[in-house]
């Protein structure tokens, strides 16, 4: 009678946590996007160098109906808190005579690596205090486009930098392939973590133009040299380098995962991929040209989450060509880890909402709504916002997303 | 066993140290050999500031006996100076804000970049505040403001009379524009922008006059994902630059020593340890790095008698001064002569016939497709280039618009089908591309689009450097490409009105064609470092 009891009690339980699963909304959140914005009057909306800014910030990101925060961490190497890892001096132009000043009014003269107070431990602090799922968006880029954002301990260490098949060097981004920079990067996931990130977000979309192109540095060619007793490819965009250069990545995914864990609290390692398409046996976007093997990643249970960035679907058929790729990438995640799908209006690749939008002849606001119930009722676990601004995603779209979220898309689908 | 494997590691550890300490004394060239049999070594390395903090950014005063640099100790920059003969370090510009660069005039007085920056960059746009870094002058018993704005102005140098300052400035760029700048040193006297590169990607720091005052040298950046590299001009015609460094080293914050025979500048090569301070020969390109121990090296600058230099380095955790004596030694290898202009092939057409005439006097006859203007040349002469300049000139003349891109002459080669070509793009601008090593596409656009109905003069060229440029008849255009330095072997064909494979038919004809190697006459050359240092030679 007591084993049934226990066993009831652990079912209802079970069932009762299965109900509870919200289905999750993730915003990627920049306070760069925030930084210049002004009303009518001319009057700078943000100041996102101060607290108030930022959490104006986040008022304006929760109109989205937002549940999970995932804040910017980074410009390129240069970090936007007070890092220890990449601390003064030198980090800011002129004083480094190397990075080229961005010259743009408050754009060029922001110093997030020294705001009072540090703005990631205060931002991650007052999401959770609203009872946001509250962590970071750490792009998996050491530059991004220009030179003032290559970090510090990268122009300090220009032994371990990124280089082609033809010997030409990428100043500022540093190779996985060295031990030493996988140690500094997992000292910027302890800085994270010091700062209360339960949610560490790596978007391999952002690379700032790395691939596996840039992997030819002494450890990678003597480790290829070693197994296949070959000089490698000459061609950085071969497959099988591109698959053998994904072996340090994911050493170097495996190595944060450690490093989470050994935290001693549940942080969630998620993952963003691109492009995601039709699963087959070709090697995809993703490992091509990031050299991110995410299938493997997902298969060996290393991420929690993962995020898909971009879907290549047909643009005579957008939703349903969208739903049969949802259908295989979560075929091929087969309940391993969360799935969450894009809903964005960042359309870099025209194929986030305003891309549909133009292919439905919709309005983007409705194919907001429209994209976040198709994940639902394709059994993602959420979401993902990238890049949520001040302007991109509109009143008409937050109030769709919103309706949604609180309405019939409040739970993961299956689970009340 | 545990123990003696711990206790051989200490053992290797304590040797490598003793033999980096042995090193750090300075002696060869480390990785890379001594190029052109010119080698430079470095003396005992004598520390010249101790204590906390970084400092940086050294500057030898003019009667020897000092040296000016930029220091962290008390938080934020400051300049300060030590006294070489009792060691002695006594601040020169303190307080709150960042000063920086400093730069002695003849006189004993010290020009710097100073940025205060109080609030946030919302509340200082919002003022309209005037907060970025200016450049200012000190001197005993007084100095005043020479620039200030909201932008950057760093990196001064002071001519060798003392009459003006060349320094880097964002004044006036929109991106990450950083161009180069003089400025008169009398009162009143405002800054003139000399040079900026196209776009907003790139930039240019740290100028500095040659001692004979007619050379400019500097380190220029031309977008995040290449190389600095040093740069020089004649002071007289700046725009017409030479690059001293490779592509694949990254070499920045140039120094010339006071003969204007060397430069030191801080480089890094693959397989070099870190930054490190390296020596070049301006006239040859000939390097060398000097072996200066553990650490990065940096931000060389000499003596006034050129016996010496002063660098910062990081061994000890941060950045210190020291000072060490440099020699050089063995000959620079010989310069290159320069390019010589010579037509190598050029098309003669005979009474509906074509043929391309070589320099060495063959002839191949042309294929002209059926009912259509276009040719092409099987195996032509005179069209293996290698690896140095190399022209096209032709005429064309095209008769209406017409979509999609036109092939006005292509060049297909076992290293790329499409080697390089004269097209018309969607736009109906003539381009002229060449390629890098890679095959990947290097070209130059016409400022317009191009005219119809009448002859138009197309001249591209490809320098030695990789420079890919375009004249239309006879004007050169704006837009150039950089980085063409694919190495061409002998052709396999020649086409002219059409492409390799016949498609992409122009509307039109080319009526005249020549190409050659080096530049044809009346164009002017891009500088070169040996024009360069032969037109200063005394």
């Amino acid at each position: 009678m007591r084993l049934y009891s226990v066993l009831v009690s652990a079912l209802i339980a079970g069932s009762l946590s299965r109900a509870a699963e919200r289905f999750e909304s993730a915003a990627l959140v920049d306070s760069l996007d925030f930084a210049a914005e002004k009303n009518k009057a001319g009057d700078f909306l943000f100041d996102t160098e101060t607290a108030a800014g930022n959490r104006a910030v986040l008022e304006h990101v929760l109109l989205t109906g937002a549940n999970t925060i995932l804040w910017r961490n980074c410009v390129g190497g240069t970090m936007r808190y007070q890092s220890e890892e990449t601390r003064l001096p030198w980090v800011e132009s002129p004083l480094d005579k190397r990075r080229l000043p961005d010259s743009r009014p408050v754009y060029g003269w922001l110093r997030y690596y020294q705001s009072e107070p540090d703005i990631l431990r205060d931002m991650l602090g007052v999401c959770r205090e609203k009872g946001l799922r509250a962590g970071v968006h750490w792009p998996f880029e050491e530059t991004h486009w220009h030179s003032w954002t290559i970090g510090p301990w990268n122009f300090e260490h220009p032994q371990f930098w990124g280089v082609t098949a033809a010997g030409q060097v990428w100043p500022g981004r540093c190779s996985l392939a060295y031990p030493e920079v996988v140690a500094h990067k997992l000292r910027l996931v302890d800085e994270l973590l010091a700062r209360g990130t339960d949610h560490l977000f790596i978007d391999v979309w952002r690379t700032g133009g790395w691939s596996p192109r840039d992997e030819f540095v002494q450890p990678e060619m003597e480790r290829w040299r070693q197994r296949f007793g070959t000089e490698p490819p000459a061609d950085g965009a071969d497959p099988r380098w591109c698959a053998f250069v994904s072996e340090t990545t994911h050493a170097y995914f495996n190595a944060v995962r450690r490093r989470l864990d050994g935290s001693g609290r549940k942080v969630r390692l998620m993952v963003g991929i691109l492009e995601a398409d039709i699963i087959s046996d070709k090697p995809d976007a993703t490992l091509l040209t990031r050299g991110v093997d995410w299938r493997r990643l997902v298969c060996e249970g290393v991420i929690d989450t993962l995020v898909v960035m971009g879907v290549k679907w047909d643009t005579s058929r957008p939703f349903e060509s969208t739903r049969e790729i949802y259908r295989s990438v979560l075929a091929a995640c087969g309940g391993r880890c969360e799935v969450l799908f894009p809903v964005s209006m960042y359309d870099f690749t025209k194929k986030g909402v305003p891309g549909y939008s133009q292919a439905l002849k919709r309005a983007p606001g409705k194919v907001a709504g429209e994209l976040l119930k198709l994940a639902w009722e394709e059994g993602a676990d959420g979401i993902c916002m990238e890049c949520v601004d001040y302007r991109n995603y509109s009143q008409e779209a937050c109030a769709e997303m919103r309706a949604a979220l609180n309405g019939p898309c409040r739970f993961k689908r299956g689970t009340r | 066993m545990r123990d003696s494997v711990t206790g051989m590691k200490r053992l290797f550890a304590s040797v490598c140290v003793l033999c980096g300490l042995a090193l750090g004394g300075c002696a060869g060239w480390g990785v890379h050999a001594p190029e052109g049999g010119w080698a430079c070594r470095c003396g005992r390395i004598v520390p010249v500031t101790r204590g906390t903090g970084n400092d940086t950014e050294a500057a030898w005063s003019p009667d020897g006996t000092r040296i000016a640099f930029q220091t962290d100790r008390e938080g934020d920059l400051d300049i300060a100076v030590a006294d070489l003969a009792s060691g002695a370090v006594t601040p020169l510009v303190a307080g709150e804000g960042q000063a920086c660069y400093p730069a002695w005039t003849p006189d004993g007085a010290v020009v710097y970049a100073f940025g205060r920056h109080e609030g946030t960059a919302t509340q200082a746009a919002a003022a309209k505040a005037d907060c970025g870094y200016g450049l200012r002058l000190w001197k005993p018993g007084g100095g005043r403001v020479l620039t200030q704005g909201y932008w950057r102005d760093y990196t001064p140098s002071v001519t060798a009379a003392g009459d003006a300052v060349y320094y880097a400035s964002t004044c006036g760029e929109a991106g990450d524009g950083v161009a180069l700048w003089r400025m008169g040193l009398s009162p009143g006297v405002a800054g003139e922008r000399l040079l900026r590169l196209d776009g907003d990607a790139g930039g240019m720091v740290q100028p500095s006059l040659s001692p004979d005052g007619r050379i400019l040298l500097w380190a220029q950046l031309n977008n995040f994902r290449q190389n600095w590299r040093l740069c020089a001009a004649l002071k007289t015609n700046l725009s017409d630059s030479v690059f001293l460094t490779p592509p694949e080293m990254g070499a920045y914050a140039p120094r010339w020593s006071p003969d204007g025979g060397r430069v030191a500048f801080t480089g890094f090569r693959r397989g070099d340890p870190g930054w490190g301070v390296y020596l070049l020969e301006p006239r040859s390109g000939a390097l060398s790095r000097l072996e200066t121990g553990a650490g990065n090296s940096r931000s060389p600058a000499w003596s006034p008698d050129g016996t010496e230099l002063v660098f910062e380095n990081n061994r000890t955790g941060s950045c210190k001064l020291y000072r060490t004596r440099v020699s050089c030694g063995g000959k620079p290898a010989a310069r290159t002569k320069t390019e010589e202009s010579r037509v190598d092939a050029r098309l003669v057409r005979k009474e509906g016939a074509a043929e391309l005439v070589s320099g060495n006097g063959t002839h191949v006859a042309g294929a002209v497709a059926p009912g259509q203007e276009a040719l092409s040349f099987d195996r032509p002469g005179g069209l293996d280039f290698g690896a140095g300049s190399f022209f096209v000139r032709l005429t064309l003349t095209v008769s209406a618009r017409e979509g999609g891109a036109r092939i006005a002459a292509v060049g297909h080669y076992a290293e790329h089908a499409m080697g390089w070509q004269v097209y018309l793009s969607d736009e109906h601008r003539i381009w002229f591309h060449a390629r890098d090593p890679k095959g990947v596409f290097i070209g130059a656009e016409s400022d317009a689009p191009v005219a119809l109905g009448r002859p138009v003069q197309v001249l591209g060229i490809r320098d030695a450097d990789g420079t890919v440029r375009l004249y239309v008849d006879g004007k050169p255009q704006k837009r150039r490409g950089a980085g063409a330095t694919l190495v061409y072997g002998p052709a396999l064909k020649l086409c002219l009105g059409q492409q390799w494979n016949g498609g992409m038919r122009l509307n039109g004809r080319v009526t005249d064609f020549a190409c050659g190697r080096g530049y044809p006459a009346g164009v002017p050359q891009l500088m070169t470092r040996e024009r360069l240092f032969e037109e200063v030679a005394p």
